[in-house]
């Protein structure tokens, strides 16, 4: 039964007596479990980290910018480490296992109403080759950093010292965790539904992640091969990649890119699953065009597939790749734009509250849109010519990647506290860092498009007098984020010590996650649920009539 | 064709995990689940086929005269080895199917022993015969023929990316037949279960596919 | 193989394919092994290729549908993923190839492959090469 209720004011006295988290003591327990929960938190702890250390290198690298000619005084070589590491942290270690790993583990076999993945033990396993390859990145790290951009473009990257090949194999590694995480997930969604839960009476989260996990599948495996190869280029002189030998670099772009472009949908679409169940739960409303949203997913994974060249514009690709590429390119903006305006239809006329999740949804939907606005004139070959390599950018994927993914995240992470967690965190700090997360982000980065526009080059450590305005501003933008950040993470903390106990429903959502003790039981529910309606009925919602006159 | 005989004394019972309704659900899930592994080995190994393609395209005489300096008799005695190994992997699954367990430790030794054949074949002596020629990637290459080619390098960094690659996943699916023989031997396997018998053999038959095509594109077809 | 609902949920109760299958797809893959290695004996430049592909094809599809059971899966979801993957494999391949036989077109000079040879050195390869026995060979610049 897939019913919400109204939002509980009453607070237990306690946390539930049994649940996953106290179920079994002991590092063994953890260290050795097969408990989906709690693999998704040990995800959770990882990504964060990284998420850190990410971050870390980003504010070095503002900090860089400040002046023309280098506030932070290092070395351009330095500098191209910076922005590598922060590139290759940033996405192999933080966005790509992001949502799936750590909540789509914890609430993908709780939203089908089973008790676990399909492939536990593999689910741990999946982990500790994540934990593996961070290792890996962080010895290549300190070995001797990497400066080819996250890109790993040849013939540089067979040149280059620095210890290419570690965290090449390191990406490598986590590729393959990422792989296993979204085998798993297709798996379980085939064989492990709860009864009476068909495709289309399932929520939209495990809809965006079976299109993520597709993608994943399909893409990350030409990833493995494209590194390894570079691997076999430096050690062997294998020489496909490396004009010097006879091969072409262009190439190694079309195995890169094969699986980068595809790369940024797995790390957008999960956020487009928790955007859907938060606006759902906040506007008491099931999601407008269910259905087009959960096909837009797998819609923009597959045309995802067909537009890598739009990577390559000035690379040396010929001119009629480039126009066939740049055409594709455009119609994977469809089915995103179905999902837009399919969002604001749910927000239209729904009983919205705007409690914290809802805050980090809301600047979602304006900061995607932005985002995926400005990827438009990249895919147009004529204006890209111009905008390669240039903070614009930088602005549009930090707008679908952080104000987009990063918002969705952290979106997700209060919205299901409660229920991972069984605390309440201070809703007004909540708010505060939502709108301070908000300011900080646009000012980093809405400003970059206008030096993009002007012709600052990206991966520069130094630059013309001219810049030194906007980048100075985009930098103070990059302290407000760190602010918030901490913010987020000092309540958060707090909050399980010190919180409110939270009852199982918090929020009155309607998903199954919903519909037991918050934290859950290590078997997920009592008795297995039978589902009989669509995932987002709101008993007390009043019902919206099918058609309007205007 | 053959009953079902009855399962033999000394077999262990499976008992099916926690999360799956019933061992069909168990079985299904486990061999869907390794489809999707393969589609992923698919797109690895495929892309080591487009990069085949490309500079097969960009420079055909290469090609054409650099894989004369392969073997084809080696190469088709690997070829012949692997299906076969493919073959009584097969017959090891049924074997187990029909509880025929004795029958079933047979295939898959002769499956083993084909295995390491192939790769003693390729190990130790093509390869070799490759080291002595000087045959081999850029940074080794000394090969006094094939002068007046393009870049024959290239053909030899690609077979050896290829072939090599593809020996290591030879090598995994020794491994996985070693522990299936393990198993085996304890009396895991009957017509009640035998999910990693079917697994690993996807995985063996896969790895023959791979070689199927390897083959006739290195050494057949210049 | 067909399927039997079990009496016991805790094993499976399947019934494999008869035994001539298993035989006949060993003995056709042996045949379609020896015939590709007949024909390449012969030289029929671009068809050989093609000849050598499609006999591949033929054994592929022989080892997937009969001793990986495609088949006679009653799940047809399996096929579908592989499929699936060939699909995607084409996609990558498809613009791949159109790039490098487009780059000439608008411009006659460019992607053009440029050969190099360097005394000294091996064919196509213009710079020091860091190992093997060439690179004492190699004169310095």
């Amino acid at each position: 039964m897939s019913t919400a209720s109204v939002p509980s004011s009453v607070a237990p006295q306690s946390l539930p007596k049994t649940h996953y988290w106290n179920a079994t003591k002991g590092w063994k327990s953890w260290a050795f479990t097969v408990d989906h929960k709690r693999i998704g938190m040990m995800y959770l702890i990882s990504i964060l980290t990284a998420f850190l250390l990410g971050g870390t290198f980003a504010i070095l690298v503002r900090l860089q910018l400040v002046t023309p000619g280098g506030a932070l005084g290092v070395s351009h070589k330095v500098y191209n480490q910076l922005f590598t590491l922060h590139g290759v942290v940033m996405v192999f270690l933080f966005l790509v296992p992001s949502i799936p790993a750590s909540l789509g583990n914890f609430f993908l076999p709780m939203q089908l109403g089973a008790k676990d993945v399909a492939f536990p033990k593999l689910n741990l396993f999946s982990f500790y080759i994540y934990l593996a390859g961070a290792a890996l990145a962080i010895y290549s790290m300190v070995a001797g950093a990497v400066d080819t951009g996250w890109t790993f473009y040849t013939p540089y990257s067979i040149t280059a010292s620095g210890s290419v090949i570690a965290m090449t194999m390191s990406a490598f590694i986590l590729g393959f965790s990422s792989i296993l995480t979204g085998l798993n997930f297709i798996v379980t969604m085939h064989k492990m539904r709860a009864p009476g839960m068909t495709w289309f009476r399932m929520p939209l989260l495990p809809w965006a992640l079976y299109a993520t996990s597709v993608i994943q599948l399909l893409a990350t495996p030409v990833l493995a091969i494209t590194l390894l190869l570079l691997a076999m280029e430096k050690l062997l002189g294998v020489g496909i990649f490396d004009p010097a030998l006879g091969g072409d670099p262009v190439l190694y772009q079309h195995f890169f890119w094969f699986y980068s472009h595809p790369a940024v949908y797995i790390m957008a679409v999960p956020g487009f699953g928790v955007v859907s169940e938060i606006i759902a739960t906040f506007t008491r409303r099931a999601v407008f065009g269910y259905r087009f949203v959960a096909i837009s997913s797998l819609a923009i994974a597959i045309i995802g597939f067909f537009v890598w060249g739009h990577h390559m514009f000035v690379s040396g690709q010929s001119e009629f790749a480039g126009m066939v590429f740049s055409f594709l390119s455009f119609f994977v903006a469809i089915p995103t734009a179905v999902k837009i305006f399919n969002w604001t239809a749910t927000l239209y006329k729904g009983s919205t509250r705007l409690d914290s999740p809802m805050l980090y949804v809301l600047a979602f939907l304006i900061q995607f849109t932005i985002g995926g606005l400005t990827g438009l004139p990249l895919a147009a070959l004529a204006t890209d010519v111009h905008m390669h390599d240039t903070y614009y950018v930088v602005a549009h994927f930090h707008y679908v990647m952080m104000g987009g993914t990063v918002f969705a995240f952290i979106g997700g992470l209060h919205y299901w506290w409660p229920k991972m967690t069984g605390r309440l965190y201070n809703e007004k700090l909540a708010r505060l860092a939502a709108v301070i997360l908000f300011v900080g982000f646009n000012v980093t980065f809405f400003t970059q498009f206008f030096l993009g526009l002007r012709g600052m080059p990206r991966r520069y450590a130094s630059y013309l007098d001219q810049y030194q305005g906007l980048h100075a501003f985009s930098s103070i933008g990059s302290w407000i984020l760190a602010v918030g950040f901490v913010l987020i993470a000092v309540y958060l903390v707090q909050s399980l010590r010190k919180g409110a106990i939270s009852p199982a429903n918090p929020w009155g959502a309607s998903t199954l996650e919903w519909q037991t003790q918050s934290p859950p039981l290590t078997e997920n529910f009592p008795d297995t649920p039978h589902v009989t309606t669509g995932p987002y009925v709101y008993p007390d919602e009043e019902t919206v009539p099918a058609r309007r006159v205007a | 064709m053959s009953q079902s005989a009855g399962i033999p004394a000394g077999i262990k019972r499976h008992t099916v995990g926690h999360h799956f309704d019933n061992a069909e659900t168990e079985f299904s899930a486990a061999k869907l689940g390794f489809w999707i592994f393969l589609c992923t080995e698919v797109l690895m190994f495929g892309g080591l086929f487009v990069a085949y393609t490309y500079f097969r395209t960009l420079m055909p005489e290469t090609f054409e005269e650099a894989h004369k300096t392969l073997s084809i008799p080696f190469g088709t005695l690997n070829t012949v080895v692997l299906i076969g190994s493919s073959f009584t992997m097969a017959m090891a699954i049924r074997s187990a199917m029909v509880n025929k367990q004795k029958q079933m430790m047979v295939f898959l030794t002769i499956t083993l022993v084909a295995a390491a054949a192939f790769m003693v074949i390729k190990l130790g002596f093509e390869w070799p015969h490759k080291f002595h020629d000087g045959t081999l990637p850029a940074y080794w290459y000394t090969y006094e023929g094939l002068r007046d080619v393009t870049a024959p390098h290239l053909f030899y960094g690609l077979y050896f990316v290829m072939t090599g690659l593809h020996g290591v996943h030879v090598l995994i699916g020794m491994g996985l037949i070693t522990w299936l023989i393990v198993l085996g031997k304890k009396g895991r396997f009957y017509s009640g279960y035998y999910t990693p018998l079917e697994i690993t053999g996807l995985y063996w038959h896969f790895v023959d596919l791979v070689w199927i095509f390897l083959f006739p594109l290195f050494y057949l077809v210049g | 193989m067909a399927h039997e609902s079990s009496s016991n949920p805790n094993e499976v109760n399947h019934q494999p394919l008869p035994l001539k299958v298993y035989i006949g797809t060993f003995l056709a893959l042996l045949f379609l092994t020896f015939v590709t290695v007949f024909i390449a004996q012969f030289h029929f430049g671009e068809w050989n290729l093609l000849v050598a592909m499609m006999v591949a094809i033929a054994k592929a599809s022989l080892v997937v549908l009969y001793f990986m059971g495609l088949k006679h899966d009653h799940d047809r979801f399996p096929a579908v993923v592989f499929l699936t993957g060939l699909f995607f494999l084409g996609i990558f391949m498809g613009p791949t190839m159109y790039d490098y036989f487009t780059r000439d077109s608008v411009d006659a000079t460019r992607g053009t492959y440029v050969e190099v040879t360097r005394d000294g050195y091996p064919p196509g390869v213009s710079v020091p090469l860091p190992k093997g026995e060439n690179a004492a060979t190699q004169k310095a610049d």
